[in-house]
């Protein structure tokens, strides 16, 4: 699913055809003309902030409540919906997901933050199934407080992080959930699944290394 | 004829005029660096010059005073044609001190939308008299600092998400719960409405010509006009598919014989 394409092709999802002096892409409706010699399109995972046209760079993944222990740490595995975008060089002419777009306030109307609500499904790190359609996200979370804690959902923010692919694989970079009094989500930065190709960061619009608060709860 | 200690006098005066304008220029420019850093840059270059202004018309004092003037006659002068002035600028120097509290208080940034005074549109510029705001009709409209200071200020820009209403009158006889469902469906289709702060669906009132069904839903703020405009019409026609009357004010006469 993930990854170059460099001649004419034909998916489920989408088609590549050789036409007037160039290639046409097509995926339903849409049809877009490529005058090239050569194709060379990238198919990348995007993180589901785009559909169905990008007004937050934000996403909440909900999953089954996990209450957690004073100063106890877990790794979660969350398979979330991606978003395929289609790059001819730097210019993305495509982009489809494959759920409904469902989208939150987060915090308060006056100065809370509207985000894009998906479905985290908790998955096995070793029984993972890559399906072209989804990525897996490492979150590793710890209580840094003297009490049990309680959460359900993570607040992301695309701009932050990173994508990995390769085939139908699709994964992000480790988040660290730190429970503090005023919890925080950090990114590492780092692949956390070996072998896989980063999305550029012009195609992702990533950042260095950042931290957000939760401020309106988890 | 003027003796030598009264050239030297005016030379000492012109002199310490030009100091002093030098020291003048020289303060206004630091002045401006400081305030730049801490307020818009048209904000910073009007204040610095204000000071500028103020500084010169004390080096000027202090240069006719070295010079051999008397001042205070001038300053008689001058305090008459400041009061006049004062007068003629009464609304500019209000707009000014208006523009430092909006300065201060910020309700609004440029590029927020905003309505002021009823005039709505997005703020182009905030300068120490006026605020420039484009209409959503397209023409500029140039508010003075002391009527937006004065005035209600709604900013739509700082809400994250808004909530739109209507009112949906649907004829007596109507199966509601089945209205209902329709509007409902019809507001989840559309992603842009918010699932939290969740849509509200209900039956409002019995009213002359129609059971009233108020519908409330909350949008990200950047599309509330959008989606509120493009979701009455698909209520109309999903209602309208279903055969559920929309009825309109009547009245039914009824005739003694």
């Amino acid at each position: 699913m993930f990854g170059r394409i460099d001649g004419p092709v034909k998916r489920k999802e989408f088609s590549v055809i050789r036409s007037r002096g160039g290639f046409t892409y097509r995926r339903g409706d849409r049809q877009v003309r490529l005058v090239s010699k050569d194709i060379a399109l990238d198919v990348l995972p995007l993180a589901p902030v785009n559909l169905p046209e990008r007004i937050t760079g934000h996403f909440i993944v909900n999953f089954d409540k996990i209450h957690i222990g004073p100063r106890e740490r877990l790794v979660l595995f969350l398979k979330v919906p991606v978003e395929v975008g289609v790059f001819f060089g730097d210019e993305r002419i495509d982009v489809f997901g494959f759920v409904k777009e469902e989208f939150s306030l987060y915090g308060p109307v006056d100065g809370g933050i509207v985000a894009r609500e998906v479905a985290g499904e908790e998955v096995e790190e070793e029984k993972i199934k890559w399906d072209g359609r989804s990525a897996v996200i490492p979150l590793r979370i710890k209580n840094y407080t003297s009490s049990a804690r309680h959460m359900s959902r993570v607040i992301l923010n695309a701009d932050y992080l990173e994508m990995y692919y390769d085939g139908k694989k699709a994964a992000t970079e480790m988040v660290k959930l730190d429970l503090r009094e005023v919890p925080r989500v950090r990114y590492v930065n780092k692949a956390y699944f070996k072998g896989l190709k980063k999305v550029e960061a012009k195609k992702q619009l990533l950042r260095k290394e950042e931290v957000e608060q939760m401020e309106w709860g988890l | 004829m003027i003796s030598v200690n009264g050239l030297l006098q005016v030379g000492y005066g012109v002199a310490t005029f030009f100091v002093g304008l030098i020291v003048a220029k020289r303060l206004q420019k630091l002045l401006e660096r400081e305030y730049r850093k801490k307020m818009p840059r048209g904000m910073a270059a009007n204040i610095s010059r204000l000071s500028y202004y103020a500084l010169i018309f004390v080096v000027l004092l202090l240069a006719l005073d070295v010079a051999g003037f008397k001042i205070e006659s001038l300053l008689v002068a001058g305090g008459i044609v400041g009061v006049a002035v004062g007068f003629a600028s009464q609304k500019t120097v209000s707009n000014l001190i208006s523009g430092l509290f909006l300065y201060l208080d910020r309700p609004f940034d440029i590029g927020d939308a905003v309505d002021i005074a009823g005039t709505t549109g997005v703020v182009l510029d905030i300068t120490p008299l006026s605020t420039r705001v484009r209409t959503w009709e397209g023409p500029t409209v140039r508010i003075p600092n002391e009527k937006v200071f004065g005035s209600e200020i709604k900013n739509f820009r700082r809400v994250s998400a808004r909530r739109f209403e209507y009112r949906v009158g649907v004829a007596y006889g109507t199966k509601l719960d089945r209205a209902l469902e329709i509007i409902n469906g019809v507001l989840d289709e559309e992603p842009y409405v918010l699932k939290n702060p969740g849509k509200d669906v209900f039956v409002s009132n019995l009213g002359d010509s129609a059971i009233e069904i108020t519908v409330k839903a909350w949008t990200p703020a950047s599309k509330n006009y959008a989606v509120k405009t493009r979701i009455l019409k698909r209520i109309y026609e999903a209602l309208t598919k279903a055969k559920i009357e929309i009825p309109f004010p009547q009245m039914d006469v009824h005739l003694k014989d």
